[in-house]
Parts: structure tokens; sequence; C-alpha cells
């Protein structure tokens, strides 16, 4: 099973053939849902009408009175949560200002991540440098957040119940991959501290 | 990961960061306890963002754990809007309160 080791003060990552196409697959899914979100929210467009920029500055900003802007689906919920406990203005607010910023953090971590799977040798290594190891830890945590949905993982029975699926169930598959991105990232966190 | 300081020194920087809130009211970052992210993740996010040292860290994460939330910084509404995007983008569960 792959994973991060510290070798001669470097980060190293083994993965097998498997694991990268994997990896690759969902990291490719989780861009796809982010970039889908962007494209709803305003903000830096790369169409090449500069109108279109201008006219969706003024026309798309969402709203309190936006539905779909109160209550995002379950993931986008996980991964962008509430600011507020007990203020649903000031957490549209919140989300309205950070959203685009924060989405866009999220998929430049991920094309960092996945340029780095790309490089791969063919024993399955890559060198993680040090200045992408924020990227892999956000993105790799990022993946479990959005598995523990897909697995209604909601508190510590849901989390023991999501744990017993037997292997018959695609649910039971899933939840191999969170708990294997849970242990590449245990094994990223002591690579880098060095314990 | 942590900064090269003796604990006294880590204990004394939180001590005065509190004695601060009292002064004027203003905002805490919470961050709640979730089934997903891991203890030493959680951990790791404090050390990491907030420079706090690996004791302050454990301690934080320890209370997140056991009493299901706790207060990991105080601040202007800005700065702790700042924090809990951050701790958002690190995939924690936080909210902005009144201190």
């Amino acid at each position: 099973m792959g994973q991060f080791q510290r070798r001669r003060g470097q980060v190293v990552l083994t993965l097998d053939a498997y694991e990268i196409e994997l990896l690759l697959a969902l990291f490719g899914e989780l861009t796809g849902l982010l970039q889908e979100g962007l494209d709803e929210a305003p903000g830096p467009s790369s169409s090449d009408d500069p109108f279109a920029v201008w006219e969706q500055s003024f026309s798309t900003e969402p709203t309190l009175e936006d539905p779909d802007f109160l209550d995002p689906d379950p993931i986008t919920r996980r991964l962008f949560p509430d600011a507020y406990h007990d203020d649903p203005a000031a957490s549209a607010d919140f989300r309205r200002y950070t959203d685009g910023d924060a989405r866009r953090a999220k998929l430049d971590a991920i094309e960092v991540v996945l340029d780095d799977l790309r490089k791969a040798d063919r024993a399955g290594r890559i060198e993680v440098p040090a200045a992408h190891h924020h990227a892999w830890m956000t993105s790799l945590n990022n993946l479990r957040l959005v598995l523990s949905v897909v697995l209604g993982i909601t508190d510590e029975i849901s989390a023991d119940e999501a744990a017993k699926r037997p292997d018959s169930d695609p649910k039971g598959v899933i939840h191999h991959y969170y708990s294997w991105l849970g242990w590449l990232l245990e094994s990223l966190m002591s690579a880098i501290t060095g314990d | 990961m942590s900064e090269p300081s003796s604990p006294n020194g880590g204990t004394a920087t939180v001590e005065q960061v509190d004695e601060a809130s009292d002064l004027a009211p203003g905002y805490v970052t919470i961050v709640w306890d979730d089934p997903v992210n891991l203890m030493s993740y959680v951990s790791y996010v404090f050390v990491t963002y907030f420079r706090y040292t690996c004791d302050k860290a454990d301690e934080l994460m320890l209370k997140v754990h056991n009493e299901g939330k706790a207060v990991v910084s105080h601040g202007s509404r800005e700065e702790m809007e700042r924090d809990v995007a951050a701790m958002h983008g690190y995939g924690l569960w936080a909210t902005v309160d009144r201190s």
C-alpha cells in the first residue's frame, strides 16, 4: 500500500499504478465539482468576451433571495461550511465574499497534486517538494471530506456504520478509499514532521 | 514543525491574547468537532496556521474532541473571518462568534 516517507530529508510518495489511477480519477471528480460551483459564482472568467465578464459582475451576484445560495448541496456545505453558527445572513455574506477565492484555492492545490502524480517514475515514486506539502495535505483531506458525505458520515455512529459495510456494497468500496486516504494523510504528516 | 520556543514562552504568548480579549470585547474563532478530520491533522493545522506549540495545539484539539468545540483564536471580526476562512481551507468546521 502506497505511503509517504522521508528519505534523505525529502518527502517521497510511493504508489502502485492502481493507486495513481485512483487518485487521478478522484481528484478529477473533485475538480469538476469545484469548477461547477465556480462557474455559478461571480469572479474572474475565462471568457474571451470582455463584455460577458463585465455583465456578469452586475447580473449574477448571488443574493440572500437565491434559494440555492442559502442551501448549498451537502458536499458544498461540507467543503464550505457556514461561517456563523446562528446567523444565516452573516454566513451568506461571508460565503458571497469568500466562495470564489476558497474554490480557486482548492482547485490550485489539486492542480499541484495532479502535476506531482503525473511525474511518478516507473517505480511509482514521486518526490514531493516542501512547497507542495500544504497542497497535498489539504487536497487529500478535501477528498476524505467529500467521501464522508457520500458515505453519510455525520457522527461517530454513522462513521461506525459506514465502516461495517460489506465489500459487495459500493459504499463499502468507497469506505476503503476513505480509510486509505486517512492512512495516506497520516503518513504525509509523519513524513513532514519527522515522527 | 513548531516554532523553536520553550513551553513557558508559548504559554505566555497565549495568556497575552486572553488578556487582550478581556479588555476589548471582540470576536473568537470556534472549531467544532467532526467525525472525519483526524485528530493528528487538527493538531497539525493549529501548529501550522496559528503557530501554536505542539502542546497547546494538542490541548486545543483534545478540547474540540472531548467538549465538541474550542475557541482557538481571539480578535476583530475581520481577523476572525480570516481565521475561519483559513480553517475552512484546511477542511475544519469553524465559525466566528462574539467573545
